[in-house]
């Protein structure tokens, strides 16, 4: 396996990442906290508890799930789409790397690029409301994996994309 | 020589039914510098792209250094280096970045030692830390042969690597090709201008229509299919019929009946007994001009036919 080559490809996709931080994570998270504010704060307040659980604390799985399912859509479709636009996917084709490493390459930084937004908009959320985490690492592991399930959704529609 | 390309019947067809390429075959000779010459369209690319992978081929077999490319794709594209005719580069990224990034994509460390050669060598390194999108059109044409270079390949493929490019960096980078080939490389280059053939190649091979129409050392191409025509002005007119029965001259009653012009083949016997002729008939002889055929014409005459 070409760990190099995977590894060159999720550093260049984080190097894009925190180049353009202001769009790739301060965006997502400013969305959703408006969100958290309008349903949370301003309808949440006139709404009953949902099984003890507060409306602005019962919305939060659900916006946090809403970004990461877009974000990892929109991730990986682009950081796909983008080399077949400009021309750049040629280099990757003819390198000695497997179907399955680029795939590996794009998707972990799909991945680790929704699970930071996810874990942030959480972080901000237990700003805004009160929750407590029952299960943490069930957590963990459906976010992960919602991450790659839908990443890897974005890819295959990255792929399909035709070009302008 | 030792082949390190072997090109056996490959052919490829489009799904839209264009045969791009038709039953190529073709060996490359290690450490040399073939041209594949060919009008646009004539697949010079689609043979690239299928020695590289980048193109499924429909039929045939390509072994590089005795590697199938499909079943060895690895082998094979790791030695192997691509400057592609279209500068594809990410308009963002500084210039360092996107080599180390060819590097690592090639299965290799990062050598920040060699990428500082090969910068400097393409008169990049004062660049480094500039972004693509800064850049004037021809250092991107270098920074994509420092992309190529950057896993230190055996093979270089080089798509009209001086297509739109001025004459002074067109013959920067014949000078650095054959520094490369100098260090081992064996290069491909495709081209549709002749004169780059006729300056830098080894080997010449002529492809038009999806067929390789012949390959030939460069200097057997215009000593063999090259002709000479040899201007003799006489200090008189004179009947150009009475020679031209038993001498290969060019007989053109609208012409100067002064001159009389010689097609001369290599190894031509008949040319000393012509003067001798010519001078046993009394006739003085005033100038001789000599016009070989280019390269350019003998490929124009290949193609046309």
């Amino acid at each position: 396996m070409n760990i190099q080559a995977i590894k060159a490809i999720y550093i260049f996709e984080m190097s894009r990442t925190i180049r353009t931080l202001v769009q790739s994570i301060a965006s997502p998270v400013i969305s959703t906290v408006l969100y958290f504010i309008v349903f949370g704060s301003a309808i949440g307040s006139r709404m009953e508890n949902i099984s003890d659980v507060s409306y602005g604390s019962f919305i939060v799985p659900g916006l946090i799930l809403l970004t990461v399912s877009l974000q990892s859509l929109s991730n990986a479709s682009f950081s796909i789409y983008f080399p077949r636009f400009i021309g750049t996917i040629n280099e990757l084709l003819s390198a000695p790397v497997s179907y399955t490493e680029i795939v590996i390459g794009y998707i972990s930084a799909a991945v680790t690029k929704s699970m930071t937004i996810g874990l942030i908009i959480l972080i901000t959320a237990s700003f805004l409301v009160d929750i407590s985490i029952q299960h943490p690492i069930w957590m963990i592991c459906i976010l992960f994996l919602s991450c790659v399930a839908f990443s890897l959704m974005g890819f295959i529609v990255g792929i399909w994309a035709k070009k302008l | 020589m030792k082949n390190i390309i072997e090109i056996k019947n490959l052919s490829k067809k489009f799904v839209d039914g264009t045969e791009a390429l038709s039953s190529v075959n073709l060996d490359i000779h290690d450490g040399e510098i073939i041209a594949l010459l060919g009008p646009n369209g004539a697949g010079k690319t689609t043979l690239i792209s299928a020695v590289c992978g980048i193109t499924n081929m429909s039929s045939g077999s390509v072994k590089v250094a005795g590697f199938d490319v499909k079943k060895d794709y690895r082998k094979t594209r790791s030695i192997i280096g691509l400057v592609p005719q279209e500068i594809a580069l990410q308009p963002f990224e500084k210039v360092i970045d996107v080599v180390r990034y060819s590097r690592n994509l090639f299965g290799f460390k990062n050598d920040d030692k060699y990428i500082e050669d090969i910068l400097k060598r393409l008169l990049l390194w004062e660049k480094k830390d500039k972004r693509i999108v800064e850049l004037s059109g021809g250092m991107k044409r270098r920074v994509i042969i420092a992309k190529a270079l950057s896993h230190n390949p055996k093979i270089l493929f080089l798509d009209e690597p001086t297509a739109g490019v001025d004459v002074d960096l067109r013959i920067d980078m014949w000078q650095l090709i054959k520094e490369i080939r100098a260090k081992g490389t064996t290069i491909i280059l495709t081209t549709h201008y002749i004169e780059e053939a006729q300056e830098i190649a080894d080997r010449i091979s002529i492809i038009n229509k999806g067929k390789i129409l012949l390959t030939e050392k460069k200097t057997e191409l215009i000593e063999k299919m090259g002709q000479k025509v040899i201007s003799i002005e006489l200090s008189e007119a004179i009947n150009h019929s009475k020679y031209s029965d038993e001498f290969d001259i060019i007989n053109d009653p609208q012409s100067n009946q002064q001159i009389i012009h010689y097609n001369f083949l290599k190894s031509d016997k008949n040319f000393d007994r012509f003067i001798t002729k010519l001078k046993n008939d009394g006739h003085v002889i005033n100038n001789i001009e000599t016009n070989e055929k280019s390269l350019e014409e003998i490929f124009l005459d290949i193609v046309s036919k």
